[in-house]
């Protein structure tokens, strides 16, 4: 039980020490970033639409951000490999997160002042965060 | 009149009590990450359960003692150990996803951190416990769970092609991008949502709360065959909204504002606060019977006095280990853990641990000592039941390899 506990809470990645496997590390991550970046998009559609609560729409959208954050940090923490793709692949993966993780921000704070009309308007650079991130998972091996 | 009442209600609540934090998880996350490709194994885990909570309400109904109350007898203090080990330590991470399930759902109404509310919940749920008459704790929540029928409603409402869907579901293969491990794994956890170990000791004690004798056994049969069955239904539900909404946004299940997304985005508000009307009432009436059935389990394996139908005065050792695994449950929610991964891990080891609780069941059903000749097994329902038994072996030693295998299905 208590394996099973400490498997539930954020713990260290180990360092990669090939490309490949900080590619794959990477995957994981942009996967992971998508389907946060969508649900807040998706959220921020259908409250505009009228068609959820206030606090409903704030706490999923506050739960995607601290996702981001998690997966942006993990991956930030990880070691990558001394080569320059690496250093590539991390710098622009990092952007890109960081950019989404602003944005997913910026909803947070208009669904908790309660406008919720103007959401997906808020939401729209979200969509070429997700393309971007499309585009680098595209780039993976 | 009355007894056809209480039949029809006893079905309404075995649909509405079916689903819990496990079975929200499970299904939202497969629909989510392989569409409708697992789709099978929702009947095959609502056939086992309904096997085997059958034989057990059969058993309670018959001797008026619930299934573990017999399995030291008739097994020996060794097994009954080994399966009071298991079952009670994933009866406390199921406690503990429970809780803060109806942590979540609470704050996704009123917007506040759901880690400031799972001591409210745990006061709350000790007061049920503490407070309410079985049949009633059963009956309201049994019944506010219903409310996940909007799941139904949804898919309904989103004018799927039922052929392309019906094909999706009848077609199991391993979707593109995913492994045979990764699926074999949410296989199982979907196997375990449906069977898990609490909902047959809960049953069992609880035909004996109830009072049930041999003129109930009807009950028990339509409550297990009508019931159970539309309580599988609902899960599909929840597993093809998320294969319908979220998966062509490559959404995937973290958060369990995630499973009720897709009834806002199809249904618009009311819907949605149905849906977390439903999903509180059915992680509530989940930790209550978790807690229950902490409680049933070491008391009747140690022979103490057990029941809410006995005054708590008489049965205080029963209630200090229920008051002592919500605390636990409390402490480890409010830890900070994942509560959608507690909820994975707790349906995955309670597959593993599947065999435990359900082999003795099996026999105890074909002993003719305990429940008289003219009630146990047949031959068709002991053939059904051996060969799930040999599925629910099968199930428990791949678990851990493909768990370790597959990262957890990550």
């Amino acid at each position: 039980m208590l394996a099973c506990c400490s498997a539930c809470v954020a713990h260290p990645v180990g360092p990669a020490r090939t490309y490949d496997s900080y590619a794959a590390k990477a995957s994981t991550t942009i996967e992971s970033a998508i389907s946060a970046v969508e649900t807040v998009r998706l959220v921020a559609d259908t409250a505009a639409e009228g068609r959820t609560l206030g606090p409903y729409t704030s706490i999923a959208v506050s739960e995607q951000e601290d996702a981001l954050g998690g997966v942006r940090g993990t991956f930030a923490s990880i070691q990558p490999p001394p080569d320059e793709r690496s250093a590539t692949l991390r710098r622009e993966l990092l952007d890109v997160l960081d950019d989404a993780f602003d944005h997913v921000g910026d909803v947070r704070i208009e669904s908790r002042r309660g406008h919720l009309d103007g959401l997906d308007v808020v939401a729209a650079p979200l969509g070429t965060d997700s393309k971007a991130l499309n585009a680098l998972l595209e780039q993976l091996p | 009149m009355k007894r056809f009442l209480g039949v029809f209600l006893g079905i309404l609540t075995a649909i509405g009590g079916f689903v819990d934090m496990g079975d929200l998880v499970a299904n939202a996350a497969t629909g989510a990450r392989f569409q409708m490709t697992l789709a099978w194994v929702v009947p095959v885990g609502v056939v086992g359960i309904v096997v085997y909570a059958e034989m057990s309400g059969r058993v309670a109904a018959i001797c008026g003692r619930p299934v573990f109350d017999l399995v030291r007898e008739r097994l020996g203090p060794r097994f009954g150990m080994a399966n009071l080990i298991a079952s009670f330590s994933i009866n406390v991470l199921t406690l503990t996803a429970e809780l803060a399930g109806v942590a979540i759902a609470l704050s996704l109404a009123a917007s506040i951190n759901y880690l400031l509310l799972v001591p409210f919940v745990t006061v709350l749920v000790w007061l049920v416990v503490w407070r309410l008459p079985f049949s009633t704790m059963e009956r309201i929540f049994g019944l506010l769970g219903l409310c996940l029928l909007v799941f139904v409603v949804a898919v309904w409402q989103f004018g799927p092609d039922w052929g392309t869907l019906w094909s999706a579901a009848a077609d199991p293969h391993v979707p593109s991008g995913e492994t045979p491990f990764t699926y074999a794994y949410f296989g199982i956890a979907l196997f375990g949502a449906a069977m898990t170990p609490y909902e047959v000791f809960f049953f069992s004690s609880g035909a004996v709360e109830d009072g049930w004798t041999v003129r109930d056994l009807n009950e028990n049969r339509a409550n297990v065959f009508i019931g159970f069955p539309l309580g599988g239904l609902l899960s599909l539900a929840i597993m093809a909204c998320a294969h319908l909404v979220l998966a062509p946004h490559d959404i995937g299940v973290d958060q369990l504002s995630q499973v009720a997304l897709p009834v806002a985005v199809v249904v618009g508000k009311l819907g949605l606060a149905i849906v977390l009307v439903g999903i509180f009432a059915a992680t509530f009436g989940a930790a209550l019977e978790t807690a229950l059935s902490a409680g049933y389990t070491v008391a009747q394996y140690l022979g103490w006095p057990w029941g809410k139908h006995r005054r708590p005065r008489q049965a205080s050792r029963f209630h200090v280990i229920i008051l002592l695994t919500l605390l636990a449950g409390t402490v480890i929610a409010c830890s900070g853990i994942d509560p959608v991964k507690v909820t994975e891990y707790s349906i995955v080891l309670s597959a593993a641990a599947l065999p435990l609780t359900y082999f003795p069941i099996l026999v105890i059903a074909n002993d003719p000592t305990y429940i008289g000749t003219g009630h146990v097994n047949g031959r068709f329902l002991n053939t059904i039941a051996t060969i799930y038994l040999v599925i629910l072996v099968a199930v428990s030693v791949a678990t851990i390899p493909l768990m370790i295998i597959t990262k957890a299905g990550s």
